[in-house]
């Protein structure tokens, strides 16, 4: 089971408070799409569920487990590093940014983390990777490197880098923002088919048209709190808060 | 309206004021840099021919001792001194400067304070003070200091030999230069590579090992080669407390049959090809470190065909 329970969780950096008490689920093979302006705490969110990033107060839990931390004596303590690496194996996270390794060519790019956790042997690791360019369009890109491919082609390489990692869970950041408008639409494409083969998703996004018609639950963020929570199609056409109409105005 | 309809009918003047060009662009004839050349080259043969003719200067001895075995035998010492001092200063760098970057602030402490005093004491003095650690230790050991109790001690001169103190002082102040040359290399890696790495449920040394530093070497290598290089000459201060390296053989010699400038132009002929050998692998590492690194694009990137299909690396 993949359900995510984030529960009251409030994160600080210095004095700035960037989330003040969130409170979310995803059910299994859930896609949500997690809206707000800039600042409001969503890639802290995040990274918040993926234990990229400690909450202050307040836990998550990713089927079940709490992430990055766990109970003794009544109190909270931080995992040790490998135990929360362990964790992460089972969340894929795709960023606005690609972030492949540019020093390794895209068939090294997905092999390096299973290789890392021995999930499996050279040959049948190698076999995978295959298949996964092959999904999601790049079956004949395995030898370039990254700076050899376009954004959109980056961004599927790391869509399938994570998946590498047979996801329960996967994270987008943003994945279309630093694209070209003409190469946003082959990356949409590939988590729109990943959505329909039932992965769970949380996808950070501003394509309005994809959340709309990929999303099962928009969520809707702003100054550090979830303002609105609801099925897509009532967001769009009848936001209940002030605040989710004007986003929407500007948009 | 009228003028864009004017313009639009009536064609440019005709091509009376146009200018008579010719197509062929003159060869530039840099005068001037042959000038220079022709002034270095005198200036170079008058050198060569004011040494060669000196009659202070007797080159059959600079010949004769070029090949000779004690000479050799410290050159053979110096390359092996550069080398070790090189690969325990990398080593020791590689600590502090993972200490310098450390969130644990007793690390970054420690970090600074090392970097601080070992870059900051002369390397002569350093190697003076380790050649001569026994004037004030006269015993080292292993134990708890102001107990009495000892585990092992021994002399320090017969576990510090002149050769031991030259790599212990040299990869110390080496070291602090690496130490600041491979923080500077960890802190080139785009933040984004350490976001990835964990996402990816990779373990912090995994992350350096396979991520972070493959990428810091391409900065890392050519100020850590300019370092090697200056280690390489460095070792000849190593002289002072006998250290055997080639300066040290070649004072030797020029101890007992005075010949002092020959065997100086002796230890000089080798301390060049030496260098030179160093940069030639200098600039092949660089190489191979940049390989496929060809310029990140991100957003700038199209679905143009001006990608490079073929430029496939194997
Ligand atoms: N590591 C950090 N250290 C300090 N401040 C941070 C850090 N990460 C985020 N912040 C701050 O937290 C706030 C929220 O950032 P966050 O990136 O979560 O917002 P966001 O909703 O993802 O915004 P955007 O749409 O611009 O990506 C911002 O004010 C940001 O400056
Ligand atoms: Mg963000």
């Amino acid at each position: 089971m993949s359900s995510v329970d984030v529960v009251n969780v409030h994160k600080s950096f210095g004095d700035n408070e960037v989330l003040t008490g969130i409170d979310m689920q995803v059910g299994q093979g859930e896609v949500v799409c997690l809206l707000g302006p800039s600042g409001s705490g969503k890639s802290t969110l995040l990274r918040c569920i993926n234990g990229l990033v400690m909450p202050d107060k307040g836990h998550v839990a990713v089927g079940g487990n709490l992430i990055g931390r766990k109970v003794r004596d009544g109190k909270l303590h931080d995992l040790r590093g490998r135990e929360a690496s362990v964790q992460r194996e089972r969340m894929g996270m795709v960023f606005q940014q690609f972030n492949l390794f540019p020093h390794l060519d895209v068939r090294d790019n997905l092999m390096l983390g299973p290789r890392a956790h021995r999930l499996a042997g050279k040959a049948e690791l190698e076999e995978k990777a295959r298949q996964l360019l092959n999904k999601v369009g790049l079956g004949n890109r395995a030898d370039a490197y990254p700076s050899q491919l376009s954004g959109g082609q980056q961004q599927r390489v790391a869509i399938a880098r994570a998946l590498m990692m047979e996801p329960e869970l996967m994270l987008f950041d943003e994945p279309t923002s630093a694209l070209d408008p003409e190469l946003v639409g082959e990356v949409l494409d590939t988590m729109r088919s990943l959505a329909e083969e039932g992965m769970t998703m949380i996808v950070v996004t501003h394509e309005m048209t994809f959340a709309r018609g990929v999303a099962d639950r928009v969520v809707f963020m702003a100054d550090g709190r979830i303002v609105e929570d609801t099925r897509p199609e009532i967001f769009f056409d009848n936001p209940e808060t002030e605040r989710a109409r004007s986003f929407l105005r500007l948009v | 309206m009228h003028p864009s309809v004017n313009s639009a009918q009536n064609p440019l003047p005709a091509a009376t004021s146009r200018l008579e060009v010719p197509d062929v662009v003159a060869v530039k004839r840099h005068y001037g840099r042959w000038v220079t050349v022709a002034i270095l080259v005198a200036i170079g043969l008058g050198a060569v021919k004011s040494l060669a003719e000196n009659p202070q200067l007797e080159w059959d001895v600079v010949a004769q001792y070029l090949l000779d075995g004690l000479i050799l035998e410290g050159l053979g010492q110096t390359v092996i001194l550069a080398l070790i001092s090189m690969i325990a200063a990398t080593a020791i760098g590689l600590i502090f400067g993972f200490f310098r970057l450390s969130s644990n602030p007793v690390l970054r402490t420690v970090g600074s304070l090392y970097v601080w005093v070992f870059r900051s004491v002369p390397a002569l003095i350093q190697i003076l003070f380790w050649g001569n650690l026994a004037l004030f230790a006269p015993r080292l050991g292993l134990g708890i200091p102001g107990t009495g109790w000892n585990l092992v001690s021994a002399p320090t001169n017969s576990v510090l030999s002149p050769f031991a103190a030259s790599i212990v002082a040299l990869a110390l102040a080496n070291g602090a230069y690496l130490a600041e040359i491979i923080r500077s290399g960890l802190l080139s890696v785009d933040e984004g590579q350490h976001l990835a790495s964990s996402a990816l449920g990779l373990t912090w040394w995994q992350a350096q090992r396979k991520v972070i530093l493959p990428q810091a070497l391409r900065v890392m290598v050519p100020p850590a080669g300019n370092q090697f290089i200056t280690l390489l000459k460095e070792t000849s201060l190593v002289s002072v407390i006998a250290g055997g390296d080639i300066l040290s053989k070649a004072e030797n010699i020029s101890g007992y049959n005075l010949r002092t400038i020959e065997l100086l132009i002796v230890a000089a002929v080798w301390y060049l090809l030496v260098t030179s050998a160093a940069t030639l692998g200098q600039t092949f590492i660089e190489r191979r470190t940049s390989r496929g690194h060809t310029q990140q694009r991100r957003k700038t990137a199209s679905a143009e065909p001006t990608m490079k299909e073929k430029e496939v690396t194997p």
